[in-house]
């Protein structure tokens, strides 16, 4: 192994440890496959090695690394064609929650997590990286290859997406809740 | 200003709070509008429930082989590379505190599960020509390239092994400005769109070496051309600031053995782009397209330039017409009514490119009532008008078959001497039904059959209204330079009703009773409800049309995508949502693009194919500052 490339190695290996939980979890947020995501993930980290000659700045290896993993999960929504829907389990923080609580708190990711599958996959990957992955600024920018300004508005448009899809959700789980609702007093009628 | 525009300036602005702070008097408009609106209060209440619900949803953890994986595809990738990645400086890899060294075996990630990458082989395709721009201080070189092996579609990234791209040509431009948009005709000229920093632009023309541009007699134009004549021979690429175009794309660039020098030649300056960019007539003699003084002295008109004429000519003069796209050797316009220009406006929307039909946030609409667009047939030769009865179309991108077309529906407002546009999606819709002219080419019976099966088209020419209406292409404007057939007034269908001029496109009804083939028109569902800034490319034989919608309004970076238009992939994704430059070059059978790269401040040039080799795809290496394929 040439010096070059033991450097790029150890940096990218360096990266990982730094970074592979958060590209996981970004990864896992875009294509709501943890298989998938895991594969996703080590693509990543294959194709910053390959990369390494375009990281100019290594202080902004961050928001270099979310880009390549953005493009690699657009890529894998490509390849799939169609978008498909899977469940995701994924729970709130906090502790001590009640039983009650915590199946409230389940209900409510779960449609957080359908109205995200249902927006633009560029804005979900906006408001993933600002609010889950805290990005912001020049790094939110640069991790979606777009301008500062371009970043913002996409950024605006995700959050009415997302609002006026968590609106759809809600209302036809409300719906959903309704009709079980009423299915149960039937049945009790019934008997 | 409306109501309804304070109420989305507002919910615009409560999104915008969440980021970063708003201005102090934006913050005081806010509060005070969310004091007496309660809808809007509820919404910032969505907002912080969004932001509280995001920031709670667990991470996923992730596998525990994930290090195992990732550092055997390390290594395979180490052991397969012969190019040597570029050395950092020690210094900067210091400053995150990087270890240089690190044992494999020292990384405490648990046990290490193998399991091999797949790397794939590249297969031989037919040669597909591909072009691209670098743009370098002052001066652009043309390459081209050929794509003759691509690998498979589930390893699209590989790096093309072809022979390296050749210069084909420089042109030196003014350091001042930069290129936006690209036409090239099939017998070598060039047209280029530049713009300065303050979005003037400068229209001008090149004939690359080893063309024929010669001076050529005013084109025998025909009511449709033949369908020799159309498809193949030009070629269009467009950087940021284009809107629309369906010009079929791409061309071999003329064979010249050695890199050689072009001057162009200026044809319009001191102007504001508007409307599709520039594109050549099928037989590539003439060049059109739309713009507006830059002084905001009055709206858009339609240009035309015919090779080796000495000056452009303009084909309109009711400064409300925007350049569409060709059909055969007709031009296609949108135009909006006459609508009295309030306050004479000298912005140039450097930013937005597409600087009539600005696509804005519906924040800066306008008050004044919607206008209704409406698509006009222009004949380059004796300027006779022809409208279309194609209702609330903007742009239409006809297919260079003169079957279907692709258009943009919404919400147009006036804005200073130009539009604004907003709330809009594109549409998919039968462009001969609209026009009461059989395409041009006759589409294959895959496409026909296609169309049918996607409910495209079924508003068949005996089934729609009368395709021909007031002609008149002074009709919308005060000077009325252009005459043509008159027939029997179509009604526009009301802004705001149902059909494409919504925010939320919904499948028309049975377009057997349809008002306008319009009405049958079909939503394109990749592209979302929500477009602003659009870029619209035909395969010149038909068979698919490539889509670019920009993240933002003026933004260079945007989502590519291609869709089948005939035959059994009819309406499925050629190439699905990809992060892309504005330019691209959409040929039959293959795609070509420039990914977006804000790090490396340069592009990286990618290729897909699809058709009887099966589909694949290639990146192909280039050193520096591409910033378009065409």
């Amino acid at each position: 192994m040439t010096t070059d490339r033991a450097t790029a190695r150890a940096f990218v290996e360096q990266l990982f440890r730094l970074h592979h939980a958060e590209i996981y979890a970004y990864l896992a947020h875009m294509v709501r496959e943890p298989e998938t995501a895991a594969d996703l993930a080590q693509e990543t980290f294959v194709k910053a090695y390959r990369a390494f000659d375009s990281l100019e700045d290594p202080a902004h290896a961050r928001a270099w690394l979310y880009q390549i993993a953005g493009r690699t999960a657009l890529d894998e929504l490509r390849r799939r064609r169609i978008v498909r829907f899977v469940p995701w389990t994924g729970e709130s923080r906090g502790v001590a929650a009640s039983a009650e609580d915590t199946a409230l708190q389940r209900r409510l990711s779960g449609e957080l997590e359908r109205a995200l599958a249902s927006i633009p996959p560029r804005q979900r990957q906006a408001i993933l990286l600002a609010e889950l992955q805290e990005l912001s600024g020049v790094e939110l920018a640069q991790a979606l290859g777009i301008s500062h300004v371009a970043a913002r508005a996409l950024l605006t448009r995700a959050r009415e997406s997302l609002r006026q899809a968590l609106a759809v959700e809600q209302a036809a789980a409300a719906q959903r809740s309704s009709r079980r609702g009423s299915q149960a007093e039937r049945s009790r009628d019934d008997r | 200003m409306s109501r309804p525009d304070r109420h989305l300036r507002s919910r615009q602005a409560l999104a915008e709070r969440l980021d970063h702070p708003l201005e102090p008097a934006a913050e005081v408009s806010l509060e005070a509008h969310l004091a007496t609106c309660g809808a809007c209060r509820s919404v910032a209440q969505a907002y912080d429930a969004q932001r509280k619900a995001l920031r709670e949803l667990h991470p996923p953890e992730p596998p525990r082989d994930l290090w195992a994986r990732t550092a055997t595809a390390l290594d395979h990738e180490v052991g397969r590379r012969t190019g040597a990645p570029r050395l950092v400086a020690l210094g900067s890899l210091a400053s995150l505190g990087l270890v240089l060294v690190v044992a494999l075996g020292a990384s405490g990630l648990g046990p290490f599960t193998v399991t091999r990458p797949e790397f794939a082989t590249p297969f031989p395709v037919t040669p597909q020509p591909v072009a691209y721009l670098t743009t370098d201080g002052n001066q652009i070189t043309i390459y081209q390239t050929q794509v003759s092996a691509v690998c498979p579609a589930s390893a699209p990234d590989c790096t093309d092994p072809g022979p390296s791209p050749r210069p084909v040509a420089r042109v030196a431009l003014d350091a001042a400005l930069s290129p936006r948009d690209l036409a090239l005709a099939a017998d070598g000229n060039l047209a280029i769109t530049a713009r300065d920093s303050l979005g003037r632009a400068i229209y001008s023309v090149v004939a690359l070496p080893g063309s024929e541009a010669t001076d050529t007699a005013s084109p025998s134009v025909s009511a449709r051309s033949t369908a020799s004549g159309r498809p193949g021979s030009t070629s269009s690429a467009s950087l940021p600031s284009a809107v629309a175009s369906g010009s079929p794309s791409p061309t071999v660039l003329p064979s010249s053995a050695d890199l050689a020098d072009a001057t162009p030649q200026q044809l319009l300056s001191d102007v504001i782009a508007a409307g599709a960019p520039a594109a050549w007539s099928p037989d590539g003699t003439i060049l059109a397209f739309s713009a507006r003084p830059a002084d905001g002295s009055a709206g858009p008109d339609v240009y035309v330039w015919q090779v080796g004429a000495t000056a452009v000519k303009a084909l309109t003069k009711d400064h409300h017409s925007y350049f569409a796209s060709w059909d055969g050797q007709r031009i296609v316009i949108s135009r909006t009514p006459a609508t009295p220009i309030a306050a004479r406006s000298t912005s140039s929307h450097p930013s937005g490119g597409h600087a009539s039909a600005t696509a804005t946030p519906a924040a800066s609409a306008a008050a004044a009532p919607p206008l209704a667009a409406v698509t006009m047939l222009l004949d380059p030769a004796t300027g006779a008008a022809q409208r279309v009865a194609l209702a609330d179309a903007w742009l239409p991108a006809v297919d260079p078959t003169g079957h279907l077309v692709v258009f943009w529906s919404g919400t147009l407002t006036p804005h200073g001497p130009t539009v604004d546009l907003t709330a809009g999606s594109l549409f998919i819709a039968d462009w001969s039904a609209a026009t009461g002219l059989p395409p041009v080419a006759t589409p294959s019976p895959s496409q026909a059959e296609a169309a049918e099966s996607a409910g495209i088209g079924s508003a068949t020419p005996t089934a729609s209204p009368s395709p021909t209406a007031s002609a008149s292409a002074g009709d919308a404007g005060p000077t009325p330079p252009l005459t043509g057939p008159t027939a029997a007034a179509r009604t526009p269908r009301p802004t705001g009703s149902t059909g494409p001029a919504t925010t939320s496109p919904v499948a028309p009804s049975s377009s057997a009773a349809a008002a306008s083939p319009s009405d049958a028109a079909q939503p394109v569902t990749q592209t979302g409800t929500d477009v602003t800034d659009w870029l619209v490319r035909w395969a010149p034989d038909g068979s698919a049309y490539g889509i670019w919608t920009a993240d933002a309004p003026g933004s260079d970076a945007g989502t590519l995508t291609v869709v089948a238009a005939a035959g059994p992939l009819t309406g499925q994704d050629l190439l699905g949502l990809t992060p892309a430059q504005r330019a691209f070059s959409l040929s039959d059978g293959r795609v070509a693009w420039v990914t977006p790269d804000s790090i490396a401040q340069t592009g990286d040039l990618r290729v897909v194919t699809w058709g009887a080799d099966g589909p694949g795809g290639v990146h192909i290496p280039v050193r520096h500052g591409v910033t378009l394929a065409f």
